[in-house]
């Protein structure tokens, strides 16, 4: 696989309507270059678990995302508060929604995405910086 | 058996269909949360849920569901319906339960009763 694409997306902070536009976007390219499915499926998951972080928790923020060597990596930067305790905060069922929060009853659910997109990727890391923003990087292998 | 057949056997109110109704439905999947619909949601189903809003539909279209069926006669506002029909998603609509609606889309795919 030698092509190349390169595409940067701003998300805009607390606009539901336009939450899966990136993941979108990114879906259809990865279809055009008649990607397997079910990874079509995987980078779709981590990108949408990504721009739904965005838009409740962090302010918005720009995802970048680029096809190389036969990978997608994807660049994931926020404007949100960073995040004190990474380790807790990639813990399985960690989540800072409370039961009662209006995200539950938009089907949004308690959060938990970096675990999600943890399990999606083949390769994830997360730099977070309080008063600052976290960024996510994740890779996929395209075939 | 294709989303509007579906809704012509079953007489679902078809809130938008998508123009080449090609898509062949594998079963019914029920689900509320989106975030796990995302994740679990197998491609090529009928998705029941009465998550009636503009991120079902993201979610449906990320995952390639044949069509949307809201249940309990959940209603879509209109930015939802303008999205629906720009992205070319089929929404049916079922006066029923999920449980029922779901239940009777399976009977229809597989073509035999279960109960």
């Amino acid at each position: 696989m030698n092509e190349e694409y390169k595409e940067d997306f701003p998300v805009n902070p607390n606009n539901f309507t336009d939450a899966g536009n990136v993941s979108e976007q990114i879906r259809l390219k990865l279809i055009e270059m008649k990607i397997n499915p079910e990874i079509i499926r995987r980078v779709t998951m981590a990108v949408y678990e990504c721009e739904l972080n965005m838009i409740i928790h962090a302010n918005g923020g720009l995802i970048c995302a680029q096809i190389k060597d036969g990978s997608i990596e994807v660049e994931a930067a926020d404007n949100g508060p960073g995040i004190e305790d990474i380790e807790q905060a990639t813990t399985e069922g960690f989540t800072t929604i409370s039961p009662d929060s209006d995200m539950v009853e938009k089907g949004i659910g308690k959060g938990m995405g970096f675990t999600k997109i943890k399990k999606c990727t083949d390769k994830f890391e997360i730099e977070s910086e309080v008063g600052f923003g976290t960024t996510i990087r994740f890779g996929i292998r395209l075939s | 058996m294709t989303p509007s057949q579906l809704a012509d056997k079953l007489e679902y109110r078809i809130i938008n269909m998508d123009k080449t109704d090609e898509k062949q439905i594998a079963g019914p999947f029920c689900c509320d949360l989106l975030s796990l619909a995302m994740s679990r949601l197998p491609a090529g189903c009928a998705w029941v849920t009465v998550m009636a809003n503009i991120n079902t539909l993201a979610v449906a279209s990320l995952t390639d569901a044949a069509c949307i069926v809201l249940a309990e006669n959940a209603v879509l506002d209109d930015a939802a319906v303008s999205k629906a029909c720009e992205q070319q998603i089929t929404v049916l609509c079922s006066d029923k339960p999920v449980f029922e609606t779901s239940l009777e889309i399976y009977e229809a795919v597989n073509d035999k009763a279960v109960l």
